[in-house]
């Protein structure tokens, strides 16, 4: 991961080789540049940071690398999301939790069920299988 | 070029070879310079900028061979080439970057060096 650096500051981000090429189209850079030819075309290396782990109420979004002790580092970040972007992420995530419910009931509580009504097991084991898995995939909010 | 008959480069006297004059070149900006030979190598020591010197008048055909050494160090310097030299698809080709290899060029030109046709001879030599 680099950056394009110009001037002490950054003039292109994500930079890649395949770029850097395509800028200088006169140049013939050998197949494995090492990170002191490319940083004297300016390519710089970016480190990686963690992405924020966030809720469905933030988006997360990349920003401009920044200098930190001589090395340059992603940044990341972090802004309320919209009420309509909140609303589709727990409409999604809401169908994906009744989803996953769904099948656990077809294996795992369904099964119960038909065994109690059949006499071979009780209506109590059915209900810890069906709160098991309420509780394994609860509704997000 | 310089034809000599009978002499060390140039047509034998008997017509039955051909020699060309070779140059060794250095530094990171050097020229390539068209009355002193046909044959030129550098060993890079950095990231170089070639220019190329002295073509012939529109016309009169030139071409010349440059061979291009990496480093002991295996450094990977980078080669710029004159905006005049034409490659395949626009592109300068890749060079290689290994410890002592060789890359071959060859470029001509037939208009006094508005544009030097560039082409890959041989790459990772040596």
């Amino acid at each position: 991961m680099h950056a394009l650096i110009v001037d002490g500051a950054v003039a292109k981000y994500p930079y890649t080789i395949g770029m850097l090429r395509k800028d200088n189209p006169n140049t013939s850079f050998p197949k494995r540049p090492s990170d002191e030819v490319l940083a004297e075309w300016g390519m710089q290396p970016v480190s990686r940071t963690e992405r924020p782990d966030v809720d469905h109420t933030k988006n997360v979004t990349e920003g401009t690398p920044v200098l930190q002790n001589g090395y340059w580092r992603q940044v990341w970040s972090v802004a309320d999301a919209s009420a309509a972007e909140i609303a589709e992420r727990v409409a999604q995530m809401q169908a994906q939790a009744e989803a996953q419910r769904a099948e656990a009931y077809r294996t795992e509580s369904d099964p119960l069920f038909f065994k109690w009504q059949r006499g071979s097991s009780t209506e109590q084991e059915w209900l810890d299988a069906v709160a098991a898995i309420k509780a394994r995939y609860p509704d997000p909010v | 070029m310089s034809v000599v008959i009978g002499g060390t480069t140039g047509v034998s006297p008997d017509g039955s070879s051909y020699k060309e004059d070779f140059l060794a070149l250095s530094g990171t900006t050097p020229s390539v310079d068209c009355d002193l030979a046909n044959v030129f190598s550098l060993t890079l020591s950095g990231n170089t900028t070639f220019t190329f010197a002295d073509a012939p008048a529109s016309g009169t055909a030139f071409g010349f061979t440059l061979k291009i050494v990496q480093d002991s160090g295996a450094n990977g310097y980078t080669v710029t080439w004159p905006a005049s030299v034409d490659w395949p698809a626009a592109t300068a080709p890749t060079l290689s970057s290994g410890a002592n290899e060789v890359d071959v060029f060859v470029f001509y030109t037939t208009d006094g060096g508005t544009t030097w046709y560039g082409f890959t001879a041989g790459q990772a030599l040596g």
